[in-house]
C-alpha cells in the first residue's frame, strides 16, 4: 500500500489518486485535516508495529510499502485535558509542556519510520530552508544571486550601491501570502528602490536583499527522481510581472512553454538535489540575457501542475507510476 | 543571428482559405492569418527574418516586415540565439485522463419521478463524472430543482448546469438563494421566458427551445479556444468523448439526441454499459476525419455534433447546423456566402 500524506484541498493529490485508482493500486490518503484519534505502538520479540486510527479506519504501518510525502503533517487529536487537581496555572503549564514533549517524541518516531520507507518527497523537508538551499546550490557550482541578510540600513545601502541596478527583497522563509483587512500581503518578490532603503529606520528585522538579475526568462523545472521537466516563463514583456511571475497578471498571462535545460545545468542540479537529499521538488532558475543560469530556490512540494499542464508532461500519471514502482 | 520561435502555446491551424492562430494562453488574442504567413511560420520555422527574406529573393521584404511586426506585437513569437535553438521542444498534445466519464446530460419531462435519479447520479459520480447538465422539457418548480440538486450532495461532481422551461412562479431571488445553497450549481437557464436577461450564470431567454432538438448549433460564440479542448480535439470528439447521458424516458445514451440506446438506467449500471464499449463508438472520431471540417481552421475549437449531420448514413458527415464555408472563409449572411453543400453538389 502507498501512504500519501497531503492536505484535503490539494488538487495534485486528487489527480494522482485518480490515476492510482485507474492503475488499480492500493493507497491510503492521510490529510493533515484528518485527526488521528487513536494509536498503537508495540515492541515485541525483535519486532515493532505502529497502527493509527483515522477516519474510522486503521492504518497499519506494516502494510505501507512506499510513501508519497506531498505536504502537511500528522495531526494527533487526543484528549489533552489535565488532571483534575491541576488548578495552579504553573502546574498546568508544566503538564502542557510535558504532554507536548511526549507527543513530539511519538511524532518524531513515526516520521523517522516513514522517512526510512521508499518514498517520494520527504517529511524531513516539511519546511524548506531557503538559505540552506542557496548554500548547497553554491556548493554544486550553480550560480546564485548576490544576497545579503542584514539588520542594518548602512549595510543594505552599500550592498544596494554595488548592484548598480536595483535590488529585490524576499522573505527569508518560504514564500507565502496572506490577506488581512482586505489588503493582500505577499512575500513574493518585489522590487526595492533606493528610496525604499532611505525610508527604513537604522536597524530592523533581518531582511533579505538580492541583486536583481537581468533576465531573459525564468525556468521552473520539476525534478522527479532524476528527471527534469522544465518550462520557460516569459514574463518580462509586461511591467507588472517582470519581477516575479507570482504577481500574476490576470489580463495577460505569461507565456509558459516547454523547455530543455542544458545537460551541464541538469548535472549540477542533480548534484544539488542529491546533497539536499531531495528526490523531488520544483526548482526556479533565471536565464540572463547572457545565457547564464542563476539558481533561485527549490520548493520540495511545489505546485507542479503549473508546469505539467502547459507543457503536457502528464506529471500526475508519471508520479502515480513512480509511486507504484517504488520498492 | 536571431531565430524566431512561435510560443508553444500558440498553435496555427490551417484551413482551406486562411489559418487561425489559437492563442491557448490568451484566448482573445487568437487571430486568423493569411495562408502565406502560415507558410512562413511552418515551412521556415526557426529561421531568421533575414534568411526568410532571402528565400523569397528579397521580393517581399516589406510584407515580411509587416508580418513580423504583427507577430511581435501580438506576442506570438520570440527570438532566440543559436545556442538556444534546441532548448524549446515542441509541446505534445496528448489527452489522457483517468476519468471514465467526464460529463453527462440528463433530460427530464416528469415521466420518471425525480427521486429515482439519485442512483444514476451516484453511478455517474463513482465513474468520476465532473459535469452534469440537467435539461427539463417542463416548467420545473423550485421544489423539483431542489430535489434534483440534493442528489449531488456528497458526490465529487464539480459542476451542475440546469436548463428549464421558464416558470413564472420561480422568483429570481429564489434562484440566487439556490446558487448559494448549492455551490455546484454554476449555471441556470430558462427558455420560453417572458423576458430576456443574461449574466452568464442566471439566464432568461424568450426563445422556444426543445432541449434535445435544439442542440449542436455551430456559432463562433460556442467555440472554445483552450488547451483542454484543443488537446482533446486532436484525437477525440469533444462533445461525445467520455459522455454518458439519459434521455427523458431514462434510456442510457451517449447523447440524448442520438438514436442508439443502451438500456434503462434503472436496470443497467453505467459500468455495464461502459464495459461493452458500444457507447464509445463515436468518442474517438476527431474533426480531422470529418468531411469539410477537416479543411476548416476552427476545427479544434468547434463542437462536432454527431446527432445532426448532413448525411445520416455517413459516419464522417459534417454537422448540419454549420453556417460556415471554410473554402470561402465566409459565414452565412456575409457577402457572397454560398452553402458548402450546394457548392459541392
Ligand atoms: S452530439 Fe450534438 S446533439 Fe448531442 S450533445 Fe453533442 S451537440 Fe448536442
Ligand atoms: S462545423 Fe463548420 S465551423 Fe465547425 S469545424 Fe466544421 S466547418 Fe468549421
Amino acid at each position: 500500500m502507498i501512504l500519501i500524506i497531503s492536505e484535503q484541498e490539494d488538487y495534485s493529490t486528487e489527480r494522482v489518486t485518480k490515476w492510482l485508482d485507474h492503475l488499480h493500486a492500493k493507497y491510503f490518503r492521510l490529510n493533515k485535516e484528518d485527526p488521528i484519534k487513536n494509536l498503537e505502538i508495540t515492541f515485541s520479540n525483535n519486532d515493532f508495529s505502529i497502527n493509527l486510527y483515522i477516519n474510522e479506519e486503521w492504518l497499519l504501518f506494516k502494510e505501507i510499502h512506499s510513501v508519497w510525502y506531498r505536504r502537511g503533517e500528522l495531526n494527533f487529536d487526543f484528549d489533552l485535558t489535565f488532571t483534575k487537581n491541576a488548578t495552579d496555572s504553573f502546574v498546568k503549564g508544566v503538564q502542557y509542556n510535558l504532554i507536548h514533549e511526549e507527543l513530539k517524541t511519538i511524532n518524531d518516531f513515526m516520521e523517522h519510520v516513514l522517512i526510512n520507507k521508499p518514498s517520494l518527497g520527504s517529511m524531513k523537508w516539511k519546511n524548506a530552508n531557503k538559505l540552506l538551499s542557496l548554500l548547497y546550490a553554491q556548493r554544486a557550482e550553480l550560480e546564485v544571486p548576490k544576497s545579503i541578510i542584514s539588520t542594518e540600513k548602512k549595510q543594505l545601502k552599500t550592498f544596494f550601491k554595488e548592484s548598480k541596478k536595483d535590488c529585490i527583497s524576499k522573505g527569508v522563509q518560504d514564500v507565502m501570502s496572506f490577506v488581512s483587512d482586505n489588503n493582500s500581503y505577499s512575500y513574493a518578490t518585489s522590487k526595492i528602490l533606493s528610496k525604499d532603503i532611505e525610508d527604513m529606520s537604522e536597524t530592523f528585522f533581518p531582511s533579505l536583499l538580492q541583486h536583481n538579475i537581468d533576465k531573459k526568462y525564468e525556468v521552473r523545472t520539476f525534478y522527479l527522481n532524476g528527471d527534469f521537466y522544465s518550462m520557460a516563463i516569459f514574463s518580462q514583456n509586461d511591467e507588472k510581472t517582470s519581477v516575479d511571475y507570482r504577481n500574476y497578471n490576470v489580463q495577460k498571462p505569461n507565456r509558459n512553454v516547454p523547455y530543455l535545460l542544458p545537460k551541464k545545468i541538469e548535472d549540477k542540479l542533480t548534484v544539488f538535489m542529491n546533497s539536499m537529499e531531495l528526490n523531488t521538488g520544483s526548482i526556479d532558475l533565471i536565464v540572463t540575457n547572457n545565457n547564464e543560469f542563476v539558481f533561485l530556490e527549490v520548493n520540495p512540494s511545489g505546485q507542479y501542475g503549473m508546469v505539467s499542464i502547459p507543457c503536457d508532461y502528464e506529471l500526475d500519471f508519471k508520479i502515480a507510476k513512480h509511486l507504484i514502482s517504488l520498492k | 543571428m536571431k531565430y524566431f520561435k512561435i510560443f508553444n502555446s500558440c498553435k496555427i491551424v490551417k484551413g482551406a482559405s486562411q489559418a487561425l492562430i489559437y492563442d491557448l494562453d490568451r484566448v482573445d488574442n487568437s487571430s486568423p492569418i493569411p495562408l502565406d504567413l502560415f507558410e512562413i511560420l511552418t515551412d521556415h520555422k526557426g529561421k531568421s527574418v533575414k534568411q526568410i527574406k532571402s528565400f523569397y529573393q528579397n521580393q517581399y521584404d516589406s510584407t515580411i516586415d509587416d508580418y513580423f511586426r504583427f507577430l511581435e506585437e501580438r506576442e506570438f513569437i520570440f527570438y532566440c540565439s543559436e545556442i538556444e535553438k534546441e532548448s524549446f521542444p515542441e509541446r505534445e498534445f496528448n489527452w489522457n485522463k483517468p476519468n471514465k466519464i467526464i460529463n453527462s446530460i440528463i433530460d427530464f419531462d416528469r415521466s420518471i419521478p425525480i427521486s429515482e435519479y439519485r442512483t444514476f447520479i451516484v453511478d455517474l459520480y463513482s465513474n468520476d463524472c465532473q459535469v452534469v447538465e440537467i435539461r427539463s422539457f417542463v416548467k420545473l418548480t423550485l421544489d423539483e430543482i431542489r430535489s434534483f440538486l440534493k442528489h449531488f450532495d456528497y458526490t465529487s461532481i464539480l459542476t451542475v448546469e440546469l436548463l428549464s422551461m421558464f416558470n413564472d412562479k420561480v422568483k429570481k431571488s429564489e434562484i440566487v438563494e439556490l446558487l448559494d445553497e448549492f455551490p455546484r450549481l454554476k449555471k441556470i437557464s430558462f427558455y420560453a421566458s417572458d423576458f430576456s436577461e443574461t449574466n452568464g450564470v442566471i439566464n432568461y431567454s424568450t426563445n422556444k427551445v426543445v432541449p434535445d432538438l435544439d442542440c449542436g448549433n455551430v456559432d463562433p460564440k460556442y467555440f472554445s479556444i483552450n488547451l483542454d479542448t484543443f488537446s482533446e480535439a486532436q484525437k477525440h470528439n469533444t462533445c461525445l468523448n467520455c459522455k454518458v447521458s439519459l434521455n427523458k424516458v431514462g434510456q442510457i445514451k451517449n447523447c440524448p439526441s442520438m438514436d442508439k440506446t443502451f438500456g434503462d438506467f434503472r436496470k443497467v449500471s453505467i459500468q455495464n454499459v461502459l464495459d461493452k464499449n458500444e457507447i464509445k463508438e463515436d468518442w474517438k472520431i476527431s474533426k480531422d476525419e470529418i468531411e469539410i471540417c477537416k479543411d476548416c481552421e476552427y476545427r479544434y475549437a468547434c463542437t462536432d455534433c454527431r446527432a445532426f449531420t448532413d448525411e445520416k448514413s455517413n459516419k464522417y458527415s459534417r454537422p448540419s447546423r454549420c453556417n460556415y464555408n471554410p473554402y470561402q472563409g465566409l459565414w452565412k449572411g456575409e457577402n457572397g456566402y454560398v452553402d458548402v453543400i450546394t457548392r459541392i453538389k
